[in-house]
């Protein structure tokens, strides 16, 4: 039973099967519920609901009408599923024992967590998706502005890592000679144990919080069901975007952006199925916006240090910084919905909404959607050759 | 455990995030003699999946990898120059 703990519960799972997992579910829930799995849209209604309580309509806007804001974050799927995947991700992170307040080492690092956040938030509403909608369920709705995003996104990481590795970003490296000392492992153990036990706590509170809202809809329940597995797949599996981005340009890493890619590929054709029985599928304009967007999105992420997945369940770990770039989110989304009338008017609205399935038909674009998929994985593992042994080439 | 090597130096990287994590474990690798042993401690988990392929991928070899609740622990050897 310890060693059974151990493997599943304390132990981080390999990031590419749980991505497939996670693929395999965004299609699931699209089917079940008619919306992709994503966050960034509800981020910026939870910023929406703050400027009504200061007097302001932002019901009247444009982009809140886009996006709906009736009733409360409990009384929408996308709210429920949010609030499903912070629990998710706190049963796990619990479970692992690895809740502790991590506190930021500086106040300049805090700051580029909230720059970083506006900027990853206004990009990914302008582009209307962020790593979710726009990228890892957007390409499986087979919208074109998706692959313009997932492009765009990569160039911005190239930016972000520049900026953020500019001398005025970096601390001293704090190095010392002989081992350091570690907490003391009876200590450990006793918060591990009192974490554990929260852990299975919080679970049963979730299934009650569950069982609340499938009184009120099928699609309410599963979306919190589903909010609950998606946060805890991703804690689990440590799921990084800004990683799989990031790291083509610096240290080459390849796992997370494989995992990804073949996530998409697993959820491609449980979406493309539900298409077919007649889920209408989001589509969304292909215009500048998906680029500028993208850019933002990917210099916003890596400066921040995480993107809208990534921030969620490192803030429930209790990782101080990512608290910080989730508030940096919201105010970047509220800011696209404040001046969506210019920003949509001129890099958005004008565009069309391209379905690649429309485009070449229900198989060709299937076929055009893998064969995407098939170059990108090519491409990341031709990149990472350029890092392999780079010690021995110095 | 008690019976592992000590390591030569100890990298301190509480409250950094990535990528200054990777970045910094590899900088002070290139500093150290083949045969030394680093000592990497963080408590960002993303870590966890990341410093192991990244010193890996740079010739180096990560010889354990450990999770004390929330602090993470690596050792990684530079090998010596006619190790593969």
């Amino acid at each position: 039973m310890s060693s059974l703990r151990q493997q599943f519960f304390v132990r981080f799972w390999p990031p590419i099967p749980t991505l497939v997992a996670l693929g395999v579910a965004s299609a699931y829930y699209f089917a079940l519920t008619g919306t992709f799995w994503a966050v960034t849209g509800e981020f910026t209604r939870w910023g929406g609901h703050v400027l009504a309580w200061f007097g302001l309509r932002p019901q009247e806007w444009s982009y809140f009408k886009l996006l709906g804001l009736e009733g409360t974050p409990l009384d929408r799927v996308d709210g429920v599923m949010v609030l499903g995947m912070f629990l998710g991700a706190l049963c796990c992170a619990l479970w692992a024992g690895n809740v502790g307040l991590r506190r930021p080492t500086s106040l300049r690092r805090l700051m580029q967590g909230l720059m970083g956040g506006i900027i990853a938030g206004f990009g990914a509403r302008l582009a209307m998706g962020c790593n979710l909608a726009a990228f890892f369920t957007g390409i499986p709705m087979f919208s074109v502005h998706a692959w313009a995003f997932m492009f765009s996104t990569v160039l911005g990481a190239w930016l972000g890592v520049k900026i953020t590795l500019l001398p005025f970003l970096r601390h001293s490296l704090r190095v010392q000679a002989g081992g350091s000392t570690l907490p003391d492992p009876e200590a450990l153990a006793q918060r591990t144990e009192r974490q554990w036990r929260l852990g299975w706590g919080l679970l049963a509170l979730s299934l009650a919080l569950a069982a609340w809202r499938f009184e009120a809809s099928l699609a309410l329940g599963m979306a919190f069901l589903f909010g609950l597995a998606f946060g805890g797949l991703i804690e689990r599996g440590q799921i990084c975007f800004t990683s799989a981005a990031r790291d083509l340009w610096t240290t080459g890493r390849t796992k997370v952006a494989y995992g990804i890619l073949l996530g998409m590929a697993a959820a491609c054709i449980g979406t493309f199925a539900a298409i077919r029985l007649g889920v209408a599928p989001k589509i969304f304009w292909m215009g500048p916006n998906a680029v500028v967007g993208g850019v933002l999105f990917g210099l916003g992420i890596v400066l921040a240090g995480g993107c809208e997945t990534g921030w969620m369940y490192r803030a429930m770990e209790g990782q101080m910084h990512f608290w910080v770039v989730g508030v940096g989110n919201v105010i970047g989304g509220t800011l696209v919905a404040a001046f969506w009338d210019e920003l949509g008017g001129a890099l958005a609205l004008p565009y069309p909404k391209l379905n690649l399935l429309e485009l070449f038909g229900p198989v060709g674009g299937l076929l055009v959607t893998y064969l995407g998929l098939a170059l990108s994985l090519a491409l990341v593992a031709a990149n990472a050759r350029r890092f392999s042994h780079a010690r021995k080439t110095r | 455990m008690n019976t592992e090597r000590k390591p030569d130096l100890s990298l301190d990287l509480r409250g950094e995030h990535c990528p200054y994590n990777a970045i910094a474990t590899l900088e002070t690798l290139r500093t150290m003699q083949p045969g030394q042993l680093l000592e990497v401690v963080t408590d960002c988990s993303q870590s966890f999946h990341g410093i192991p392929e990244d010193a890996t991928r740079h010739g180096y070899h990560c010889l354990a990898v450990e999770q004390h609740g929330p602090l993470f622990r690596f050792l990684i050897e530079v090998p010596a120059p006619d190790a593969g």
